[in-house]
């Protein structure tokens, strides 16, 4: 398949701080998911992948265009759905009004078409019945749904999707990966989550960052896979782990190099995040990232 | 519940494709509210396809119902819908704004009306003072941060900053310098004297347009204002005359800002988003 995105190089820095390090990566159509900790580059690239952001050096292809120019953001920004972390509400309108005010910044002129659109977008995220509801009256879960429904204006052919499943139920990040994967198999989608299970329940390819670069790149069992025999199970925080907690039966469950004789156990993608980011990383973010993805 | 007249099935699919005026529908309805087989035959004989397009059409209807005042105003005044949507959520087009404008520019404008002599001509340079500022923090608030309710979507969107930008500015700029001219029509002596504020106005608002990605927009607009009074003080000092911001001297000064900046804008409009690319 052909890479609809191509970055080589990128950097990218803020003030003094070296956000991204020279990082190359490309993307084909399928679902990509993006893990990292916080502060990895993360939103960064997919902010500059998303035309909103300028980097500082290195090149950047996307959808056949070069987002560095006026003319080709443009095209970009015809093809591109996005879901920024903070998206920002006008509340006094209701969330049709929200969405067509977005799909009018998308270009859509003809009214009709426009409107069944937003219906289309607002249905697929489970909002219909409520869409002459006021923003400032909908849950924060609603609120996230409106933004995802409006990143599916027009059937992007590239989807940038930031943390779309923060503040989502169990029930709704489950119709969330029904969403995405109705997408369509020809669309681009890079989504980045601190939920690991998003990661193996919709991605076929998983890229971990850190420090700027790109520290994995592959499917989630591969990913997973990287863990054999780096887990295991035993009655007290074993010492030579690089992180280790107590699960529901009582039992610590140790990531890092096994000691001999140790009651290993299947990893899963967590742990394998959590090995290969903890490897990398002083021991205080991975254990705050752990936190974090456990709960 | 048993009906020994039904509607005639002739009627029955004029009533379906809509072919029957109000008063026979109403009683069709309420015929087939009791009747049962004629609920039945008006089933059998309704397409479903039919129906989907007159869902769809009732649905589209209700969609296109505007609900916000500023778009139904705005859509009132000539403005296509799809911009008036873009104009909803601007401040200084809410009632709220309108209101509190209006009200300190008549204010003004009443007082220079009912005092004479000294007092008169202070009253006047009050109000042409404060006029110029109604636009000023009008373009400023459509223009600066916090005027795009989802600032980062709209980044990533395709529509020109510049053109939702100007669409904005103009819009808040024709209301509040209609609600300034509406005041002016009440200042004693003349429109010509009463509308000397409108050059300066012009000159504040583009500069306001400038600053407006660049500074806060209170600062902004303080920052501007204390300028503008400065100007009008320091003017009315120097010459011995309190009006001497608004002869015909100062106000080619004013128009040839205002036409510099807005030149300069419409050459680089990259001036406007600077916030965009950060």
């Amino acid at each position: 398949m052909t890479a609809t995105v191509r970055i080589h190089q990128l950097t990218k820095s803020f003030r003094s701080t070296k956000v991204l390090r020279g990082l190359d990566l490309d993307l084909e159509p399928g679902v990509t998911g993006l893990l990292g900790p916080n502060g990895a580059g993360k939103t960064t690239l997919l902010r500059i992948l998303a035309t909103v952001m300028a980097p500082d050096g290195g090149t950047i292809e996307v959808l056949g265009h070069d987002p560095q120019r006026e003319a080709d953001r443009v095209a970009i920004r015809r093809r591109l759905g996005y879901v920024p972390q903070e998206a920002g509400y006008h509340d006094d309108f209701s969330a049709f009004e929200f969405v067509d005010y977005l799909a009018i910044l998308k270009e859509m002129t003809d009214r009709d078409a426009r409107h069944d659109e937003v219906r289309r977008v607002l249905d697929l995220v489970g909002l219909g019945d409520v869409r002459h509801k006021k923003l400032r009256k909908l849950s924060g879960g609603m609120k996230r749904r409106v933004i995802i429904a409006q990143a599916l204006l027009g059937r992007p052919d590239l989807l940038v999707l930031d943390e779309p499943t923060v503040g989502l139920d169990p029930e709704q990040r489950l119709r969330f990966r029904e969403m995405i994967s109705s997408v369509g198999p020809a669309a681009t989608v890079l989504l980045s989550t601190h939920q690991t299970t998003d990661i193996s329940a919709l991605c076929q390819r998983v890229v971990v960052l850190h420090g700027g670069q790109v520290r994995f790149d592959g499917t989630p069992s591969d990913l997973t896979a990287t863990a054999t025999g780096s887990v295991w199970l035993s009655s007290e925080r074993d010492p030579g782990s690089q992180v280790a907690w107590v699960t529901g039966d009582g039992q610590v469950r140790n990531v890092g190099a096994a000691p001999a004789g140790a009651e290993l156990t299947e990893p899963t993608i967590e742990d394998a995040y959590l090995l290969l980011v903890g490897a990398a990383t002083d021991e205080s973010d991975a254990a705050s990232t752990g936190t974090e993805s456990a709960a | 519940m048993t009906d020994i007249w039904h509607v005639p099935i002739e009627r029955l699919d004029r009533y379906i494709t809509g072919d029957v005026d109000d008063p026979h529908a109403a009683s069709i309805e309420s015929h087939l509210l009791a009747c049962a087989d004629c609920r039945a035959t008006l089933a059998d004989r309704t397409r479903s396809d039919e129906l989907v397009t007159s869902w769809l059409a009732l649905e589209r209807r209700v969609d296109a119902e505007l609900r916000s005042p500023v778009e139904r105003l705005a859509v009132r005044a000539g403005i296509a819908d799809r911009h008036a949507r873009l104009l909803a959520p601007t401040a200084a087009l809410r009632l709220s704004w309108l209101l509190a404008m209006t009200a300190a520019l008549f204010c003004a404008a009443v007082l220079a009306r009912e005092t004479s002599g000294v007092e008169a001509t202070l009253s006047r340079l009050f109000f042409l003072t404060l006029a110029p500022l109604a636009p000023l923090a009008a373009v400023v608030t459509a223009l600066g941060a916090g005027s795009e309710p989802a600032p980062e979507i709209a980044r990533a969107a395709p529509a020109s900053r510049l053109h939702v930008g100007a669409l904005r500015a103009m819009t808040v700029m024709v209301a509040s310098i209609a609600v300034g001219l509406g005041a002016s029509a009440i200042l004693p002596g003349g429109w010509i004297r009463a509308v000397v504020w409108l050059c300066p106005a012009l000159a504040l608002s583009a500069v306001g347009a400038l600053v407006a990605g660049r500074v806060e927009p209170a600062m902004a607009i303080s920052g501007l204002g204390i300028g503008w009074v400065t100007v009008v003080v320091t003017a009315a000092r120097l010459s011995h005359d309190r009006l001497a911001a608004f002869h015909a001297r100062p106000q080619l000064a004013y128009l040839v800002i205002a036409v510099i900046v807005a030149a300069t804008i419409t050459q680089r409009p990259a001036l406007l988003e600077l916030r965009s690319r950060r």
